[in-house]
């Protein structure tokens, strides 16, 4: 089984490269790769809870994310660094990630066999 | 090699997919195949028949139009990403009964899964960013 790692970096509003990134996610997931999501720079702003976005008129993104495990994609990797800079508590994400360092995340990469970087 | 690529910026919003045909075309040239092209988010836009740059401009889709057919890749355009962006084909026009398709010739509407399975039987993925 091959292993994919997409990569989300963009705020979940503001441009839809967040839903774009977490469908490539969702569609390896249904071809029965191995999947991982890292939420890296702005794309932690993705888990944050309490997400309200029905003034913009869009819908909800951090609803999709608890249905992930669902699609068989378990791993969800945040970016230490990224939380750090922003201020964000990490008991403000949602859907049981963890945590990694850049190093940490490197390594992740390393035994992955494909990457995709949104 | 096998490279199968990946695309995400609009021609002339983003260096990526002048770069991206600048990379295909030196690869050929080189003896490397390029198995699929794969058109994603913003740059669906190359794929439109209707993009009239000025005429002392570089007209990037019709470029990648022509390297795709002249050289029998597979040029994928993810449906999603095209339709909501205005890129339809005949098909997709009559279904959303909208006044005009555009999509080119040499390209086709798939969905993502385009993009994973030739990532999985190619040597290489190689993405151009927005």
């Amino acid at each position: 089984m091959s292993s994919l790692c997409v990569i989300t970096s963009k705020a979940p509003y503001g441009s839809l490269n967040a839903k774009e990134a977490l469908d490539t996610a969702l569609i390896a997931a249904a071809f029965d790769l191995k999947v991982s999501l890292i939420f890296d720079a702005d794309g932690v702003y993705q888990l944050l809870d309490h997400q309200s976005p029905t003034g913009i008129s869009q819908k909800k993104f951090s609803a999709a994310i608890p249905a992930l495990e669902l699609y068989g994609i378990e791993s969800l990797l945040v970016c230490r660094d990224s939380i750090e800079q922003r201020g964000i508590n990490p008991d403000h994400l949602i859907g049981n990630a963890q945590l990694l360092s850049k190093q940490e995340i490197a390594i992740h990469l390393e035994s992955t066999d494909l990457v995709l970087s949104f | 090699m096998q490279y199968i690529i990946a695309i995400y910026g609009a021609p002339f919003s983003s260096q990526s997919s002048q770069t991206a045909l600048y990379f295909c075309r030196e690869a050929i040239a080189k003896g490397h195949h390029i198995s699929r092209v794969f058109f994603y988010q913003d740059a669906v836009h190359n794929a439109s028949s209707l993009a009239s740059p000025p005429q002392d401009e570089t007209d990037i889709p019709a470029h990648w139009q022509s390297f795709i057919a002249d050289n029998n890749i597979d040029g994928v355009v993810c449906i999603a990403a095209a339709l909501r962006r205005g890129i339809l084909n005949d098909e997709e026009q009559q279904r959303y009964v909208k006044p005009g398709s555009n999509l080119a010739n040499s390209l086709n509407l798939s969905g993502l899964g385009q993009l994973i399975e030739g990532a999985v039987v190619s040597d290489r993925l190689v993405s151009f960013g927005a």
